[in-house]
């Protein structure tokens, strides 16, 4: 076999073209400035003390169909900000929905601190959930409402709506997880042997930054480096430039994890997976998904490597309703709100969904 | 006054002892006693070498040997519970360090493994006519190969449990560094986290009675906000029947 032999000129062409497009980049860098995430404009409707509930006006456009009457409320997850689902005009599911003709309400936990290290995963869901959902219904009237949980919101909506179904009219997840021991679950594996009573009982709440440091451990020579080198492709375009600062942006705004509730959900829901074995009580009530009755749309995404497509399947077979409609998203657990296809895709089935369960 | 060429200066010197150190490896032709003084010193020397690193082990030894004594008896004296909370402190400190190394170690294998199967892969490529074309490629190329390694390390038990291990080794180190500082939090009457979380846990009681409270006046059948002021619900006096 021939030793693999590299062109010394192509080489050093190479290295001298990176050189340039380095500094025309570091240049390029230092005139984005600013950027601005969850910019599409909204009310506060309700606040206690971190959490904040917004609505979302109308936009300033004709709807592309005819309006959703039940309101929509949506309950991110606690691990980074909101903003993921607006992250900007072109590259905005609570846009695209908006667009469509729903009703956007959205639930901002804010930045926990100490004050909510001792708050409980019971609090949010029959807490502030619950009392969100409350508000929701009192504005606009109707008894029953439409709840959209992401990721680890989704785990607490599910759970609101095994414990509270009368007060849902139709459920949508997106990357939720439901059954966190599948094989490929790479943060349940390494959780398994971790003290989470020590860990939160010395940290209190679970910084953020933390968290961000597990999930670049997740894929680190991507993560860390390749992403970076890759930004070099993009330094010429400015609006690339500026879409790649959103996504930094968003990505290392890592408010804490409230302790206690943080050590419950690792320790019920991830450790010892009691939603998907009928086993998680909240506040002395059991969580059973077979109480989940109302219609549920399941969104997952093919290539997640947080919540892996079978973790959030699994609701299928969980739940009590007879109106289950999944769809797989192509990308990761980012691309579901921000590719080019998402942004196509997803909305427009929620909307629809939604539209077709409105009675 | 000395002439300069007659002190020996320090190439001299050099040549000297090297000479000596020649006459004294030469084998003696008769015996030793044949090999005169030097060799007599050279057995001197050795024996005194020997007998002082000997002698100097046997010293260290005993002090690690007293040290580790000191370390596993229990601590005495006024001073009894600082002295063992600094020395829980330091034994965790080093166990966290043991294991950051442990850690580096199996890292740097996914290091070494990953340019390994790099290279395999140029190989591969170069064979099928494919060859790398750029540094970028190279990188990318180096990249997968890097995340395919880990990834098998990633997903191992050892290496969860290697991981878990430091983490709570870290956790402990953090919890007895927490105590260490809020002991000299209380020398100057300063307030400690600790005492934080007892204010939290009151007043999350006291939200939650409150709570309960609201709830069952919201139950309970409604009744005047206010109490009316008493000048407004006091009574006329009756008045007196004439007699």
């Amino acid at each position: 076999m021939s030793e693999p032999r590299f062109d010394q000129q192509q080489a050093a062409h190479d290295m001298a073209e990176f050189n340039q497009r380095f500094m025309r980049g570091l240049q390029a860098l230092a005139q984005v400035g600013e950027v601005q995430i969850g910019t599409t404009p909204k009310d506060e409707v309700y606040a206690e003390d971190k959490l904040v509930l917004y609505r979302y006006r109308a936009l300033d456009e004709p709807p592309l169909a005819a309006p959703v009457r039940v309101p929509l409320l949506i309950c991110y997850a606690l691990v980074n900000r909101p903003w993921m689902m607006d992250l900007q005009p072109d590259r905005s599911l609570i846009r695209g929905l908006l667009r469509r003709g729903v009703d956007v309400y959205l639930i901002d936990w804010g930045y926990p601190d100490g004050a909510d290290r001792f708050s409980t995963l019971d609090d949010y869901v029959s807490g502030y959930l619950a009392r969100c959902v409350d508000v929701v219904r009192r504005i606009s009237g109707f008894e029953r409402i439409n709840l959209l949980g992401v990721c680890q919101g989704g785990t607490l909506s599910l759970s609101y709506a095994a414990l509270y179904p009368r007060s849902l009219r139709n459920l949508v997840t997106m990357v939720t997880p439901v059954d966190f021991h599948t094989p490929d679950n790479l943060l349940t594996h390494w959780s398994r042997h971790v003290d989470l009573d020590a860990l939160v009982a010395t940290t209190g709440n679970l910084p953020g930054s933390m968290l961000n440091a597990l999930f670049l451990a997740l894929q680190p020579f991507r993560l860390t480096g390749q992403k970076y080198v890759g930004l070099m492709d993009q330094l010429d375009d400015p609006r690339a430039l500026e879409n790649f600062m959103r996504m930094e942006q968003w990505i290392f705004d890592s408010p804490d994890q409230p302790g206690e509730m943080f050590r419950q959900f690792m320790t019920w829901c991830v450790k010892e997976n009691r939603l998907m074995r009928g086993e998680l009580e909240l506040g002395g009530r059991k969580v059973d998904l077979r109480n989940v009755d109302m219609p549920v749309l399941n969104i997952y995404a093919n290539q997640d490597h947080l919540v892996p497509p079978a973790a959030s399947r699994a609701l299928e077979r969980l739940v009590g309703t007879r109106d289950y409609s999944t769809y797989a998203s192509p990308g990761g657990h980012i691309g579901v709100y921000v590719s080019g296809a998402a942004q196509r895709e997803v909305p427009e089935r929620i909307a629809n969904w939604l539209r077709a369960r409105d009675e | 006054m000395a002439d300069a060429q007659s002190i020996p200066g320090e190439a001299q010197w050099a040549a000297w002892i090297e000479q000596q150190r020649e006459a004294l490896q030469q084998p003696a032709p008769d015996g030793a006693a044949a090999a005169g003084p030097f060799k007599m010193g050279e057995e001197m020397l050795n024996a005194w070498r020997n007998a002082w690193t000997v002698s100097n082990a046997l010293r260290v030894g005993a002090g690690q040997g007293v040290a580790d004594l000191l370390a596993r008896l229990p601590p005495i004296g006024p001073a009894r519970e600082q002295a063992a909370a600094w020395r829980e402190l330091a034994a965790i400190q080093a166990e966290c360090q043991r294991l950051e190394q442990e850690l580096q170690t199996v890292l740097m294998g996914v290091q070494r493994d990953a340019l390994e199967l790099l290279e395999q892969r140029v190989r591969e490529r170069g064979a099928a006519g494919q060859p790398i074309a750029s540094y970028r490629e190279l990188y990318d190329l180096w990249v997968d190969c890097g995340e395919q390694i880990y990834a098998k390390l990633a997903y191992s038990d050892a290496y969860a449990k290697l991981q878990a291990q430091f983490g709570n080794a870290s956790i402990q180190l953090k919890a007895r560094q927490q105590q260490a500082i809020e002991q000299a939090l209380k020398q100057f009457d300063l307030p400690t986290r600790s005492e934080l979380n007892s204010v939290h846990l009151q007043l999350r009681q006291v939200k939650q009675r409150l709570a309960v409270l609201e709830q069952g006046a919201a139950a309970r059948p409604a009744k005047p906000m206010t109490r009316p002021a008493r000048s407004t619900v006091r009574k006329a006096p009756a008045k007196r029947k004439s007699r």
